[in-house]
């Protein structure tokens, strides 16, 4: 029985990163209609950055208030020099582009930090076990459950009990009538793609001392957080979380009990979502 | 007016028409006379073209080297061409080959048989290669070794460890320098002679052709001298959090694991083994798993791994002194594995050269068959039956390292000659 419960805890180990890179791919979407398709390569560049600042300064504390935070703004600027200019566009304009903007960070970070693979230890504090049971497990994993989860349950109280997360909500389900009603939807954008940016290079930092760094990590997760994305609905940043759980916890087990199936049954689950409820299993009719 | 006005328009009109074809006459003959220049000059910059590479080539030996630059496999590739550079700046120091330099023509086969293929033939069919060196990745070798003999090269690999290429899929224009799968089983076989305390295993594979096949492989040769396997688990490929495995494999309490996982696969199991305490627990140990690269990522979470070793940095051979000392002063680092297996690949390569009748491949076919030469690992036989290079291997342990607190290097544990490694003939698989 305590197995099981381990293998639990890994899948919401590795469900909980999912979430916080998937939230913050929901949450652009909801409110500025973009698919952005370099999440996956400002992930990477955080956990790159990361590495970076850990080896400088010796802190993996450090690296994990500086990285996000200069991610974060490295998205500002991309926000305001690129996206911008193209608010008139199709939706297919923003796929391109970001998707164009996505190799030219996985190129930069090929060329920066090469094409060898790196780990982040965990810091001394988080770098011992826990007894579960009869296991010894990962302070770290521990740490990063309930890290998520915090920041999970922060954007929750500020999306659905603040005026603010009321705007975005507002401008995520009826932009005309938000806009109607006086709410401005420029500085909240700016807002909103800062903070889905930021929510992606925080998963990097925090990715780093849990799995190792390459140079393809960016497509990988971006598969995986789509999936979630898909079968919570676009729109639905609570149901994205719940989501990411779900797909973590899927991968984990269906990873022990059949291996070759495990992607399948990802897969498949957000065919049948899509089959049966295009909009997501977290988007209703009235939202 | 108007009439007069519409007659001068006419009039206007019609001469803009004359001027019109007179300009069009003009312009025809204008153009054709560019052309008239053109052909000429064409054909001529055509000729010199054509001439200037044979001129050129007349004074050098050009080698292709095709490797996997930006795919997966990237970080070896690169490290694999860098230790080829020093090869060829080594002997172009010394004369070249028969007074010929040696040139390098560079190209990506991006980890991708279709690509590679299209590379390789432009290679050989634009720029008349003769040699093509260097590929890491084994379906991009299998899929240009099989055109080798149709293109009348000479292909050598460098890094490509599936056992078909000197196999079942063996063509005589195809050599293989780096040692394969089995080669490194069989160094294994005799390292676990040396490990009796390792009586109970449990196997993880990555969950595709190489993964499962090197388990089985260890499976055959542990159970062979007595060993039980008490489980084995196969994550799907691409897999990066372990784990759910590592507990599974800490519930069967196994005296040592077989890993067989690379790359970044490798890494990620290495520093879950760590956080779990499974590597307090049992001893790891796999094939793939001591390369330096892996080792650096991994840090003090790798000590006491044990794994092949095609290479070790504190070898003490003079080619190895040489070699390491040529490899520092151009790259200002302490060389790799993979930057060894693309030196030896070069001059492995530059002595059957040197040594044939003539740069014909058949010639060095010929030269390279039961070639004996020196390299950073002793001395190297290219045995003439199979083409695959026999060379000392080595079993590694992960240690702190002396120089570099907080730093890990892998150490030799225990050499093995290059006959110990040999894998029997009527076991490779070969038809000839």
């Amino acid at each position: 029985m305590s197995i099981y419960l381990i293998h639990l805890i890994n899948g919401l180990a590795f469900g909980f990163l999912l979430a916080i890179i998937a939230s913050g791919l929901a949450l652009i979407f909801g409110f500025m209609r973009i698919v952005n398709f370099a999440h996956g390569a400002f992930y990477m560049l955080g956990a790159y950055l990361a590495y970076s600042i850990v080896k400088i300064s010796d802190s993996f504390w450090i690296a994990l208030i500086l990285a996000p935070l200069i991610i974060a703004f490295l998205g500002y600027l991309f926000h305001k020099f690129i996206l911008t200019k193209l608010s008139s566009q199709e939706e297919l304009t923003f796929v391109l582009v970001t998707y164009g903007f996505a190799l030219v960070i996985e190129n930069f970070v090929r060329m920066t930090w090469g094409t060898a693979s790196y780990s982040i230890d965990p810091p001394l504090s988080l770098s011992g076990t826990f007894q579960i049971f009869d296991f010894a497990y990962p302070l770290y994993r521990i740490f990063l459950i309930l890290f998520v989860l915090s920041i999970c349950l922060i954007l929750y109280w500020i999306l659905y009990h603040t005026r603010w997360g009321l705007q975005v909500r507002a401008e995520t389900e009826d932009s005309e009538m938000a806009m109607a009603l006086g709410i401005r939807s420029k500085l909240l954008s700016i807002v909103v793609f800062i903070v889905g940016i930021l929510l992606a290079g925080m998963a990097g930092v925090l990715v780093g001392p849990y799995l190792s760094l390459h140079h393809s990590m960016g497509v990988d997760i971006l598969t995986y957080a789509f999936i979630v994305v898909v079968i919570a609905g676009m729109r639905s940043f609570f149901g994205t979380m719940i989501s990411g759980l779900f797909v973590g916890i899927v991968l984990t087990i269906g990873n022990i009990f059949f291996p070759s199936l495990s992607v399948a049954l990802v897969y498949f689950i957000m065919i049948m979502v899509l089959i049966v409820r295009p909009t997501g299993l977290f988007v209703f009719k009235n939202s | 007016m108007a009439i007069v006005n519409r007659k001068k328009r006419a009039n206007k009109h019609s001469n803009y028409l004359e001027e019109g074809t007179m300009r069009k006459g003009k312009s025809l003959f204008g153009r054709s006379l560019v052309w008239l220049a053109i052909f000429p000059l064409t054909l001529a910059f055509n000729f010199f073209n054509l001439q200037m590479p044979s001129a050129i080539a007349a004074e050098t030996i050009t080698v292709g080297v095709l490797t996997d630059l930006s795919g997966t496999l990237a970080f070896p590739a690169q490290e694999m061409l860098q230790g080829f550079q020093v090869a060829v700046d080594e002997w172009n120091e010394k004369g070249g080959i028969k007074n010929k330099k040696i040139v390098i023509e560079v190209d990506d086969d991006e980890g991708k048989p279709a690509v590679g293929l299209r590379k390789a033939e432009k290679m050989v069919l634009s720029k008349g290669i003769k040699y093509i060196a260097g590929t890491v990745n084994s379906a991009v070798a299998l899929a240009i070794s099989a055109k080798a003999p149709e293109w009348d090269i000479i292909y050598l690999t460098a890094g490509a460890k599936a056992v078909d290429i000197t196999g079942k899929s063996w063509n005589k224009n195809t050599f293989r320098r780096n040692r394969n799968d089995d080669q490194d089983m069989m160094i294994v076989s005799a390292w676990l002679d040396d490990h009796p305390e390792l009586k109970t295993w449990y196997c993880i594979g990555a969950d595709y052709v190489w993964g499962r096949g090197n388990v089985a492989a260890f499976k055959k040769i542990a159970e062979a001298k007595g060993r039980t396997i008490v489980g084995e688990v196969f994550p799907e490929i691409g897999n990066k959090d372990y784990g759910s495995q590592i507990i599974k494999i800490i519930e069967k309490k196994p005296d040592a694991v077989w890993a067989a996982l690379s790359g970044a696969w490798a890494i990620d199991f290495i520093k879950q083994a760590k956080s779990f305490g499974l590597s307090d627990k049992a001893k790891i140990a796999g094939v793939l798993l001591t390369p330096e690269s892996v080792v650096r990522a991994a840090g003090p979470a790798a000590i006491g791994l044990y794994g092949n070793l095609n290479y070790a940095v504190d070898i003490n051979t003079p080619e190895n002194i040489n070699f390491k000392k040529r490899f520092q002063n151009k790259f200002k680092r302490v060389p790799t594995g993979f930057n060894v297996e693309g030196y030896v690949a070069a001059v492995m390569l530059f002595n059957g050269i040197a040594k044939a009748k003539s740069e014909a491949p058949k010639d060095v076919i010929q030269a390279l068959e039961g070639l004996e030469y020196s390299s950073p690992l002793g001395k190297e036989l290219v045995r003439k039956e199979d083409h695959q290079v026999l060379a000392p291997n080595y079993m590694g342990i992960v240690v702190k390292s002396e120089k570099d607190p907080g730093g890990v290097v892998t150490k030799v544990e225990k050499a093995y000659s290059r006959e110990k490694g040999a894998v029997p003939l009527e076991k490779t698989g070969l038809k000839r």
